[in-house]
């Protein structure tokens, strides 16, 4: 039995002129230790699913509308905020974008870590206090000690976020999700946070979602990725099959887009054309349509559903999905 | 092309008219805002056509002289005052002098506060440090006690009055302009006209200035209230305007506190006069506030 | 923290002595120039000479602003032609009552203030949000004299629930070791004249609070909707942290540090509109001498209600930015 069981999430959020369908419909499963991706452009929803996961929408305009979380077999849809709280933070941890306002500028450190041990691990303030030293210390802050006594302002971006980092895995918890964790991030400062991600996960056996627009970030971490757009997943495939095979033209699009250093492409970069679609309306076609070279006649006209291609772990919603011919490399690609 | 980015260029386009039509067309679906300006247009209108408004001469006695005037009546809608006066009349004259002080001082405060912010920070360096410190002195002196000792020292009088209360509104404009004007000189439109060759008094007058005005203009409007009622204030603390004829609101509110238990009339219709045009008027400045800066809104 | 201080000290220099020379002016422009000022206008011709020869206007203008300077240093800020106390005597006995007031404004006005402007932002855009910037926009527009009257009126008058002017009843005998009256009464146990001098301050207290109320609760209403929406919020929430505890440690906590900005700022007005209120409530303070110099042309008694003023707000808001300072981290260790 899986970790986490998503099933149908549906998020929409009630504005006053309109709704926005934020998240239509998307399924997944986590075991426990698998890393998995989210990739998509900002606004396609990636954000959104994880907050709704854990129950914290903005309120009161967004709302779960459908499906279910299922979490150690409960789900958590529906579940009174006061058993929700016992998991957030708990079970389920989240590392958020901007390690610069993620923070509160007014408290130290050191108590936005124990704030965490004490509610939930029912530590007295000593005890906290040398578990959150130690927590620093994992993180690779120099000097942990004296440093839960600084406010954030005193860090720098990246040793910022690796507070986030600590605070997030104070609890041990099952599942890490990590949205955009290095996006505001310079990129040597990226690897670091990125190692550092990946080591804790393994040490501690925790499962992790990371959240990102950045496909190269994923190649190194994620077990299996899902490609998120305009609220649903459009391909979904192991994330080295994916790199290699892509099938739906927009994860095609994404590949083409990300900077590569090995040179196996010879190819310029090329952009995605057009924007996103308006999440207010959602017709009855391929969302992706109005920006795609490969639309057909079908395109327009019904909504396609996730379908088994190629292999037994990938799915694709695309009625004419990418030729063989047209990908970025055949066969040894190494993700 | 979405429908913001095609927003945003016609804003670009239309420039400065746009950023005003827009802010207008904000502030005519703001109720608040809609009620202000009808209140306030009133009080103009009474103010201006006083003489065919008020049913008497303001000054003229029509009643007898009571110690303990009468009320409101058919005849007399606000009652008669002490010396048998309309106090209907009295207080429709009353207007002129609420809305003339609030105008000028404004205007005083205005001409010099935008001055003074504006060489501030347009030039920096060590004018800004000696103008910035004077103003912030003025500032650390609350706004009437300055009021009374200029009146004070200058004897009371209309003009000693509005000079004083223009005054103490010069340091509010000038910091604020000043902001304005530092946080328009580093912005990007500013930095291309500046590359283009725009400089000096022309990049000041025609690009910074009328984007730097917004917030000042927003004050202005406030601060039209507020000088009502600081003028009101003076005349409460008997250093109204000289002639003691001169129906003025607060000094009608001042010289019958004492006459509270019995003639209530006499305080409650002036005092509610300043009250309902000073509120108009902040109506509207608000409105005007959210209409000029959008973020404001949800 | 103390190096903050210390600085913020060094900066009080120019604005002191810029004011003093702001009040040197001011007195040398009043009608018939400072020894009229000091003497009164029915002063003698000789009289006139002689002080002018004390005060040294026949000597240059910086000495003559250098010996005024030493003057107010040394607290002498002349004698009052009413009393023919000095001045500073005069500010001694008046001041408690007014700081007394504004006090008791300043403690109604952020009682009230904050939690009504943190429940608007709460329930943004809701009906308690709508009618709270109604109220508050109302509560500026009243000049402090005429809410004050009408308070009167209502609450003393009508319905007799509160008394109607001064700090104390006139039967009743307190020792005024402090001159605070609430104060002076739990010093001597008397608990009936703590709840009268209570009682008496109520109605001017409001009169004088209701605009910082006003303002108060609109700042903190703003500051709330800006701090309900920053990404520390979420992670608080993230956390798992109940919701009174998000509220209480991540939002509140930065959502007044404008709060103690603004009342700071509010010192003036509470000074100005104290001169208003003590006039309706008869209330014995710096608001009512200064009346009553204006009226008697007591320009020493004046000029020093001005110094005095001035100086407190200097002072208060000297109070506000290191208090800032030690709730703001950011600030604290620049």
């Amino acid at each position: 039995m899986a970790l986490l069981s998503v099933r149908d999430l549906e998020v929409k959020f009630f504005m006053r002129r309109a709704t926005i369908n934020a998240v239509n419909g998307i399924s997944f499963d986590l075991d426990a230790g698998e890393t998995l991706a989210i990739v998509g452009e900002s606004g396609c929803g990636k954000s959104v699913s994880s907050l709704a996961i854990l129950g914290i929408l903005p309120k009161p305009a967004g709302k779960i509308t459908g499906g279910e979380v299922r979490f150690a077999d409960v789900d958590l849809v529906g579940l009174p905020d006061s058993k929700l709280r016992e998991i957030r933070g708990r079970d389920i941890a989240m590392i958020f974008q901007d390690p610069m306002t993620s923070l509160n500028p007014v408290l130290r450190v050191g108590r936005q870590i124990t704030e965490t041990l004490r509610k939930h691990l029912d530590m007295g303030k000593a005890e906290a206090d040398e578990e959150a030293r130690s927590l620093l210390e994992r993180v690779g802050i120099p000097d942990a000690a004296s440093r839960l006594r600084d406010y954030p302002h005193q860090f720098s971006g990246g040793m910022r976020q690796r507070v986030m980092i600590a605070m997030a895995i104070a609890c041990r918890p099952k599942i890490l999700i990590a949205d955009e964790p290095t996006t505001a991030l310079d990129v040597t400062i990226q690897a670091q946070i990125l190692d550092l991600l990946r080591h804790l996960v393994e040490e501690e056996n925790m499962a992790l979602i990371l959240i990102t627009h950045d496909l190269g970030v994923v190649a190194g971490i994620c077990d299996r990725t899902n490609v998120m757009y305009a609220g649903e997943f459009i391909e979904t495939a192991p994330t080295a099959e994916l790199f290699a095979r892509p099938r739906h033209p927009y994860t095609l699009g994404l590949l083409r887009s990300v900077p590569r250093l090995d040179a196996a492409r010879k190819e310029k970069l090329q952009p995605i054309g057009g924007t996103p679609p308006d999440l207010r309306s959602r017709p009855d076609a391929c969302s992706f349509a109005p920006r795609c070279a490969y639309a057909t006649q079908e395109s327009r006209e019904r909504r396609p559903a996730l379908h088994q291609i190629d292999g037994p772990d990938h799915f694709v919603a695309c009625w004419n999905p990418v030729p063989v011919e047209d990908m970025p490399i055949q066969g040894e690609e190494t993700a | 092309m979405s429908v913001a980015e095609a927003e945003a260029k016609t804003r670009a386009v239309e420039g400065q008219a746009g950023l005003w039509s827009d802010a207008f067309d904000r502030l005519k679906r703001n109720p608040g805002a809609v009620a202000g300006s009808i209140v306030v247009v009133l009080f103009v209108i009474v103010a201006v056509f006083a003489p065919l408004v008020a049913p008497y001469d303001p000054n003229e006695q029509v009643g007898s002289l009571a110690a303990n005037p009468e009320g409101p009546s058919g005849e007399h809608w606000f009652g008669l005052d002490e010396q048998g006066r309309d106090f209907f009349s009295r207080v429709v004259y009353g207007s002129r002098l609420s809305l003339l002080t609030g105008v000028v001082s404004v205007a005083i405060g205005l001409l010099f506060g935008v001055a003074l912010g504006a060489l501030a920070g347009y030039l920096g360096g060590w004018v800004d440090t000696v103008i910035m410190r004077f103003m912030d002195i003025m500032l650390s002196i609350p706004g009437l006690l300055l009021a009374i000792a200029i009146v004070t020292a200058t004897g009371r009088g209309l003009l000693p009055i509005m000079l004083a209360i223009g005054i103490i509104n010069v340091p509010v404009f000038a910091r604020l302009l000043r902001g304005s004007i530092l946080a328009q000189r580093e912005a990007d439109y500013v930095l291309a006209a500046r590359s283009l060759g725009a400089t000096g008094p022309r990049l000041l007058g025609v690009h910074i200035l009328p984007n730097a005005i917004a917030p000042v203009n927003v004050q202005a409007t406030l601060a039209m209230g507020t000088a009502i009622i600081e003028v009101a204030a003076l005349s409460f603390l008997g250093l109204g305007p000289a002639d003691p004829g001169f129906p003025e609101w607060g000094k009608m509110v001042a010289d019958n506190s004492n006459r509270l238990t019995v003639s209530t009339h006499l305080i409650f219709f002036p005092g509610f006069a300043i009250v309902l045009s000073v509120l108009g008027i902040n109506l509207i400045g608000d409105g005007l506030r959210e209409a000029i800066d959008p973020k404001l809104r949800a | 923290m103390l190096r903050y201080v210390v600085r913020r000290l060094v900066l009080l220099v120019p604005i002191l002595i810029g004011l003093s020379i702001l009040v040197f002016v001011f007195v040398r422009s009043l009608p018939g120039g400072p020894a009229i000022a000091l003497l009164g206008e029915r002063a003698t011709q000789e009289s006139v000479e002689a002080i002018e020869r004390e005060l040294g206007l026949d000597k240059p203008v910086h000495e003559q602003y250098l010996a005024y300077a030493g003057n107010l240093l040394s607290g002498d800020l002349g004698a009052s032609i009413q009393t023919r106390r000095p001045v500073v005597d005069e500010l001694k006995d008046r001041f408690p009552a007014t700081i007394e007031l504004g006090f008791a404004a300043m403690l109604f006005a952020i009682l009230a203030g904050v939690p009504l402007g943190y429940v608007a932002a709460k329930r943004y855009q809701g009906f308690l949000d709508q009618s709270s910037l109604v109220l508050s926009l109302i509560g500026i527009s009243f000049p402090i004299f005429f809410l004050a009257l009408i308070l009167k009126y209502v609450f003393a008058v009508k319905l007799g629930w509160l008394p109607s002017i001064g700090r104390l009843d006139v039967t009743r005998t307190l020792e005024h070791p402090t001159g605070f009256y609430t104060l002076d009464a739990l010093i001597a146990g008397d608990f009936p004249a703590f709840m009268d001098a209570v009682r008496h301050l109520v109605l001017p207290a409001i009169a004088l609070g209701t605009i910082p109320l006003a303002i108060v609760a609109r700042i903190t209403r703003a500051a709330t909707l800006d701090v309900l929406s920053e990404d520390y919020v979420r992670t608080a929430r993230a956390k798992g942290l109940a919701p009174s505890v998000v509220d209480r440690r991540h939002v509140m906590r930065n959502a007044l540090l404008p709060v103690v900005t603004i009342v700071g700022l509010q010192t003036g007005l509470l000074l100005t509109g104290a001169i208003l209120t003590e006039r309706v409530f008869a209330w014995p303070g710096l608001g009512t001498m200064i009346i009553n110099a204006i009226s008697f042309r007591d320009y020493a008694v004046l000029q020093g209600g001005l110094v005095f003023f001035a100086l407190i707000i200097v002072l208060v808001n000297l109070l506000v930015d290191v208090s800032y300072a030690f709730l703001n981290p950011r600030i604290r260790y620049r």
